[in-house]
Order: structure tokens, then C-alpha cells, then sequence
């Protein structure tokens, strides 16, 4: 895919359909480097709040939102956003299919599988999720938020080659890096050193009771 | 490996125990207990439940083999093994399991429950917030302190105050005081609060 459409002089001359093609464009790319399946990119302005930008859906078929104020704010810096938030809910689907939480959708070659740690904190968070109505810093170091925005950040650096002459582009990187590391001091004031250890095990609390419960149905059912 | 999984499971069956009562789940000549998941101890089962499981879902192959009520029953069943799997392999040493002490000063029983009332986390977190009040930047300790009267006296640093990180991370009043604190604590906490000012927390 030739990413230069993303570039902001380019980007800010396109309408609104050539940006959601090339969205679309970018997310049906990182499926073939990840071995997951695409994922349906839908432009939305009613569901999501001002401050999320996108949105992935399990359910299926599977839908990746995104916030329509991507396509028609005049901000600087959007593009490259727009881009970090459809590979933020790529991964999103992307440890979707790695966690076998999907019965519908063919199981395809996946080419990286994450340690069995990683695998089992995905789960526990896919079933006790703290949602966008939390306070920023816990939602944002679950386990699953947590590789999103990891994710997303190194694959936009990685793209130096194709935007490193756009100032804007070295700007962007410039503010996210400053934004995470301030998320990240504020994380170790709030919870310790250990706080990606602290928000897994409070999660891991609420999914015991969560299985409790799953085991008295199954036995309800069964009797 | 689809077709192996099909034939496969055709040959599952629910039953209960004579000896215990237990449920189990029956395939070819192993049975696998509700009590002990032996089952789950090999790990190619996770592959193997999580295709059994995509097998399942595609009903209309299988109504005519099995009945749907079977199938919800085997499904339900594997749903429960693959809890159970989760369930003991993190508790054998995946949770790293932080250990809260007590503080001398914050971190009161009285300072927990407020924290719990006020941000509507466990009380797991709210005791290590509450520790972590103690840590929070010198100049701060008088706005803790009227928290814990009930004052919400409010910090303004370069034009970023309490309500503004509120606002902007959905955080309560407690929990704004750590970001407010990490601004105090920089080098220079003028130009990070400035910086403050154009950070977006954008969620996803
Ligand atoms: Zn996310």
C-alpha cells in the first residue's frame, strides 16, 4: 500500500471517501502481516463520545469503529491519530482471534502468538473489561488496552521511513511519546511499579467470581 | 485437522459419574470429570477445544448428528474447561500477587473506604491508592489532607487544576491528585503542565 496518502499535505486535500478507503486500506494491510482476518472499518458519529476515537466490536460479524470526527476535523496531527486508532482496533481483533473467543470466523494462520501469560490475561480482560467510562489510567494499562497502545505506538514509529520529512508526523510521534510516559509515571504514583501487576490481579478478582457464577449456570443447566 | 475434529466430535458425551455424581464429558475411551480437569493439564486441548468449539457453532452440520440440546451441553462444558484451565494456571504463579501494607498515615481504613466510595474500585485498589497517597509530591499533603476532612480545596499548577484532569481522564477528585502530583514532580512542572494542556488521552 503506498502510505504517502496519509501524509498530512496529502491527507487534508482528500474528501471524505478517499480518507475511509484509505483507512480501510490500512487495516486490511495489517491483516496479512498479522495472519488474522479483516475486520469491516465503520464511520460512526453517534456511538462514540468525543474522546474515543475508535472502537473494535467482537461481536459479529466484527466491526472496527471509527469516530467520524477523524474524517472532518481540520486539527493537525488527525491523520497520523486516524491511523494510530485503526491499528490500535486491528490488534484489538487481532487478540480477539489469537484468544479464540471466535466461533464463527475461520481460524486463519496467525503468525505471532503471544506468551501463555499474555494469553491468559487477554482472556480474563476480554470477559472483565473496564470500559471507556473509567478513569483513563486503569482502562488504559488493562491487558488488552495495554498491547493496543503499545502496538499501535511502535507500528507508527516504524513508519519513519515513509513520514519522517513531515514535520507534523515527527510532532505526532514527539506528543505520544511524551503523553505515554506521563501515563506511565502517573501509573506508578497511582498504583506502584507494579501497576500493570495491580490492575491484572484486581481484574483477576472479579473474573473468580465471574467463573463462580459461570460454574452455578453450568450446574443449573446440567440438573 | 477440521475434518479429525468433526469426526471427533461426534464422539463426545455428557454423563454423570455412578461413583461421585460429578459430571463428565466422555470422549472415546477418556473421561474427563467436572471436578478434576486432568483434561486441561495438556496444552494442545486449548487448540483442540478452541476448534471443537468453531466446529460447534457451525450447528447446521451437526443438528442432524446431534441433538441441539447435546451440543449446548458440550459446548457449555468446554466453555467451563478452558475457565478452569485459565483459572489454574494463573493462579499457579502467573498473578504476581503485590502485597499491600499498611501506612502510618493515608492509608487508613477510613481513607480505603472513601476511596472505594468515591472512584468505585475494588478495595484491593483503593488500599494501594490509598498507600500511594503518602508518595504524592510534598506540596500536595495539605489538599490530601482536607480530602480526607470532605474539602475539595482544589491545586492549580500553571493553569492545570484538579477539576481540568477530572474532566479530561474521567478521573475522581483522589485520583486526579497523582497526575497533578507526577506534574509537580518534573523539573520544570511549568512546562509539563503546559504540556498537560495538549495531551488528549484518546481511547480505543
Ligand atoms: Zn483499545
Amino acid at each position: 500500500m503506498d502510505l504517502s496518502i496519509f501524509k498530512t499535505d496529502s491527507w487534508d486535500g482528500l474528501k471524505r471517501d478517499e480518507k475511509i478507503a484509505a483507512l480501510r486500506e490500512l487495516e486490511h494491510k495489517t491483516p496479512e502481516e498479522q495472519g488474522r482476518e479483516k475486520v469491516r472499518i465503520v464511520v460512526e458519529d453517534k456511538l462514540l463520545s468525543a474522546g474515543t476515537f475508535g472502537h473494535y466490536c467482537d461481536k459479529r460479524p466484527c466491526k472496527l469503529y471509527i469516530n467520524s470526527c477523524y474524517l472532518d476535523s481540520k486539527e493537525p496531527l488527525t491523520n497520523y491519530a486516524a491511523m494510530a486508532t485503526v491499528i490500535h482496533e486491528g490488534r484489538h481483533a487481532y487478540q480477539d482471534d489469537v484468544i479464540n473467543l471466535d466461533n464463527e470466523r475461520k481460524l486463519i494462520k496467525i503468525y505471532e502468538i503471544p506468551s501463555k501469560a499474555t494469553l491468559h490475561w487477554w482472556i480474563i480482560n476480554s470477559k472483565i473489561y473496564n470500559d471507556e467510562q473509567d478513569n483513563f489510567i486503569f482502562y488504559r494499562f488493562q491487558p488488552r488496552e495495554f498491547d493496543a497502545f503499545n502496538y499501535a505506538h511502535y507500528k507508527m514509529k516504524a513508519f519513519k521511513a515513509q513520514f519522517g520529512n513531515d514535520v507534523y508526523y515527527n510532532h505526532y510521534i514527539e506528543q505520544r511519546t511524551l503523553e505515554i510516559e506521563s501515563e506511565i509515571n502517573e501509573a506508578i504514583r497511582a498504583y506502584t511499579k507494579k501497576y500493570r501487576q495491580v490492575i491484572a490481579d484486581d481484574l483477576f478478582d472479579s473474573y473468580k467470581v465471574y467463573v463462580r457464577k459461570k460454574q452455578k449456570t453450568l450446574r443449573f443447566l446440567l440438573t | 485437522m477440521e475434518e479429525k475434529c468433526k469426526s471427533a466430535i461426534l464422539e463426545f458425551s455428557i454423563r454423570r459419574s455412578r461413583d461421585t455424581n460429578a459430571l463428565e464429558l466422555v470422549f472415546r475411551d477418556e473421561k474427563f470429570s467436572e471436578d478434576a480437569f486432568e483434561l486441561t493439564k495438556d496444552e494442545n486441548m486449548q487448540v483442540i477445544i478452541a476448534y471443537i468449539k468453531r466446529l460447534i457453532s457451525n450447528r447446521a452440520n451437526f443438528v442432524s448428528d446431534m441433538s441441539m440440546q447435546k451440543l449446548d451441553m458440550i459446548e457449555r462444558f468446554l466453555d467451563n474447561i478452558m475457565l478452569e484451565l485459565i483459572k489454574s494456571n494463573v493462579e499457579s504463579g502467573v498473578k504476581g500477587g503485590v502485597k499491600v501494607s499498611k501506612s502510618p498515615n493515608f492509608g487508613t481504613n477510613e481513607v480505603v473506604q472513601k476511596i472505594m466510595a468515591e472512584t468505585r474500585k475494588s478495595e484491593f485498589i483503593s488500599r494501594i491508592m490509598a498507600n500511594q497517597l503518602n508518595t504524592v509530591h510534598p506540596k500536595l499533603y495539605k489538599v490530601v489532607k482536607a480530602w480526607v476532612k470532605g474539602d475539595e480545596i482544589g491545586y492549580n499548577c500553571n493553569g492545570v487544576t484538579l477539576d481540568d484532569i477530572m474532566k479530561k481522564q474521567k478521573a475522581s477528585y483522589v485520583e486526579s491528585i497523582f497526575r497533578m502530583s507526577i506534574i509537580l514532580e518534573s523539573k520544570s512542572p511549568k512546562k509539563v503542565a503546559e504540556q498537560y494542556k495538549t495531551f488528549q488521552f484518546l481511547r480505543g
